[in-house]
């Protein structure tokens, strides 16, 4: 067998492809980007709810948030970690990032203006976010699926928690209910837009299904998260924003599809808050410069140093 | 031009466990930063444990990149955990 | 320093455990003002890591001390309601963070100071306190390696971090003497058997903070004794007020709201 088949036959069988193997070079390529810009995204997530730490409105709430903000950060780490297992390293990605080579999830530059949006973000976009992240804790390449297990494991509360915060809200006052829904009518769009863009626009969904690395097409994965969702906003008394949404005979849902200008846009880098979230993202790095060099130097220090017994 | 910290390979034991198992990889300069890393990193859900670890080019095997299964044990902050939260009946949350 | 009115046990016992409660409220608030920002991503989950154990501290504080003072106040309404006048924190743990050494630097004084404090709560005959000494302990011994570990790469990295480190020593070591002063309210548990002098941990503090800065040709410098306790007595400093409206206003904003 060639290098090639044996490859194909690895991932016909649905087996794990490792590090070590051979494989296209598209197909390494395609994880390089993957799961680099899932790690960005982990990353970049942190800053919108990381505002709200601060202005948690209880000592509970408060706890959750800084747990899951220290989960994404900790699965940013996991997926970087993926990702140099195909020969990257972090500051090369991170680079990437910086000069606006590389994206992350688009949610991330909407606007998270008030608490509920905080909820929405986890109800909605992380929920949206599990939808994509089970089938890919079965895809072909090892590290990745791995990666992907345990950030599923850690993930499920983040939805949760989101879905009990909105619940709250629509449990109290009138101005905590309105401000509940006009999150909602934010975040729906956004949240939908995570599965990419329709089958229809989108080349390479073909190559990442053939290869395994996507076990299901965009649209597959959108109708499931609808269907999920639908009844949780129906439980919540909370109306979606989209006057075509309705439930068919069978439990599943009509929609209505993505806008695909505004993701087009998005996709340019041009979302409401993207500007703010890369300067965010490249200032902190910059300021944290003299630190890692200080690590970088007492390292060299203690290499030249003979080990004391 | 950036100076790269080291790979390592984290092993966790808990504390009613018989043995190390290897629970995923970090980058640190150093073992003192690395021991401190790898319990921010693997035992968030985790108590009593026990770590090790081990620069990843000490590690000799007969399969190089594979990776053993992740380790998960009992929570003292139970808000991370899906099953803490209520979820109304009949829906698929 | 002690006066001549006798406190009641369960009054002192409750502004004692406030007291403590809002040291570490203050602490953790501080440190999520780091998010997405420290200088490497490991930095960020350890940062965090930080600051949720300060939380926890201080939740389980609160609700001791709410308890204790009976009159029904949650840890909510002790962190959510109170006014600048009403907290009783050392400024300590209220100034800025400052860069990434003066962070270090502060975190490294809480740590010291948490060890020896919460070592002399275990065995103590207040059940909270005889209770939250050895999970104290445990999470402080943790929080004292991590920055014993930073204090050593900056303090022996660059020139650039060595100033910086020593800046921000030279900007929190001035804060410790407000942890180290008695009053009345410690001088009756003492009393009772229930808490060490604050004066008497003196010593065991500097002496942990000394074994990391001595290596390092570093030094805590003389504690003065401040005759005020500024914070412990609701007096605190400019930057209080901002970062008490960024914690208070949501809940605040939304009366009878749930959350």
């Amino acid at each position: 067998m060639t290098e090639q088949e044996q490859f194909d036959e690895v991932v016909r069988a649905g087996r794990t492809v490792e590090s070590a193997d051979w494989m296209p070079d598209g197909y390494r390529a395609t994880l390089i980007r993957q799961i680099a810009q899932h790690a960005h995204s982990e990353i970049i997530g942190m800053q919108p709810e990381g505002a709200w730490l601060t202005r948690a409105p209880s000592l509970r709430r408060k706890a959750i948030l800084i747990a899951k903000v220290q989960d994404e950060a900790g699965h940013g780490l996991y997926l970087y970690g993926a990702a140099e297992t195909l020969g990257i390293s972090r500051s090369e990605m991170l680079d990437l990032l910086h000069a606006d080579k590389h994206r992350y999830a688009m949610s991330f530059d909407y606007g998270v203006p008030t608490w509920a949006d905080v909820a929405a973000l986890g109800w909605l976009g992380d929920g949206a976010a599990i939808v994509n992240q089970v089938p890919l804790s079965r895809c072909s390449y090892g590290p990745y699926a791995r990666a992907m297990a345990r950030v599923c494991k850690e993930e499920s509360f983040h939805q949760r928690q989101g879905f009990e915060a909105m619940a709250a809200l629509v449990a109290g006052t009138d101005a905590q209910r309105a401000m509940a829904q006009a999150a909602v009518d934010r975040w729906w769009w956004p949240a939908l837009m995570l599965f990419g863009p329709p089958d229809d626009e989108s080349p390479r969904t073909a190559d990442s299904m053939r290869w395994g690395i996507k076990r299901n097409t965009n649209d597959e994965l959108r109708r499931k998260f609808v269907d999920m969702t639908a009844p949780q906003a129906e439980h919540l008394g909370l109306t979606l924003p989209d006057p075509k949404l309705r439930r068919r005979d069978d439990g599943t849902y009509e929609f209505t599809t993505i806008d695909l200008e505004e993701f087009t846009n998005n996709l340019r880098g041009q979302g409401p808050y993207a500007r703010q979230r890369r300067d965010y993202r490249r200032d902190a790095h910059a300021n944290g410069a003299w630190v890692r060099e200080a690590v970088a130097a007492f390292q060299a220090r203690a290499q030249i140093e003979p080990e004391v017994a | 031009m950036s100076y790269v910290e080291p790979l390592w390979e984290v092993f966790l034991r808990a504390d009613r466990g018989l043995s190390h198992v290897h629970v995923g990889s970090l980058h640190a300069p150093d073992p003192e930063v690395a021991v401190l890393s790898a319990r921010d990193l693997y035992t968030r859900r985790s108590e009593g444990v026990s770590l090790w670890v081990v620069r990843s080019e000490n590690i000799h095997t007969s399969d190089p990149g594979k990776r053993a299964q992740y380790f998960e044990s009992a929570a003292e902050k139970p808000y991370r955990h899906a099953r803490h939260y209520a979820v109304p009946e009949g829906l698929n949350l | 320093m002690s006066t001549g009115t006798l406190v009641p046990l369960d009054a002192a016992a409750t502004t004692y455990l406030l007291r403590h409660a809002d040291d570490n409220l203050i602490a953790s608030q501080r440190l999520c003002e780091w998010v997405a920002r420290a200088p490497r991503i490991e930095d960020d989950v350890a940062l965090l890591n930080i600051a949720l154990d300060h939380l926890g501290h201080a939740r389980e504080l609160l609700t001791a001390a709410g308890n204790r003072e009976g009159r029904g106040r949650s840890e909510d309404d002790l962190a959510y309601e109170r006014n600048e006048l009403e907290f009783s924190n050392a400024i300590l743990f209220e100034i800025p963070n400052g860069d990434f050494g003066q962070t270090i630097a502060r975190i490294l004084t809480v740590a010291a100071w948490h060890s020896t404090l919460y070592r002399s709560w275990v065995g103590s005959d207040c059940v909270e306190l005889a209770e939250f000494g050895p999970r104290g302990m445990r999470e402080a011994a943790y929080h004292f390696e991590y920055a014993r570990v930073w204090a050593e790469r900056l303090a022996l990295g660059t020139d650039e971090s060595a100033d910086r480190f020593r800046a921000g020593l030279a900007s929190v070591l001035p804060h410790i003497g407000e942890l180290f002063v008695d009053d009345a309210v410690t001088d009756r548990l003492g009393a009772e058997g229930w808490v060490t002098s604050p004066s008497t941990l003196k010593e065991a503090c500097i002496e942990l903070l000394t074994s990391c800065l001595g290596p390092l040709g570093l030094s805590v410098g003389p504690v003065a004794t401040p005759v005020q306790t500024p914070g412990r007595l609701g007096h605190h400093t400019e930057a209080f007020s901002p970062m008490l409206a960024e914690l208070q206003y949501l809940r605040r904003a939304f009366p009878g709201g749930s959350w």
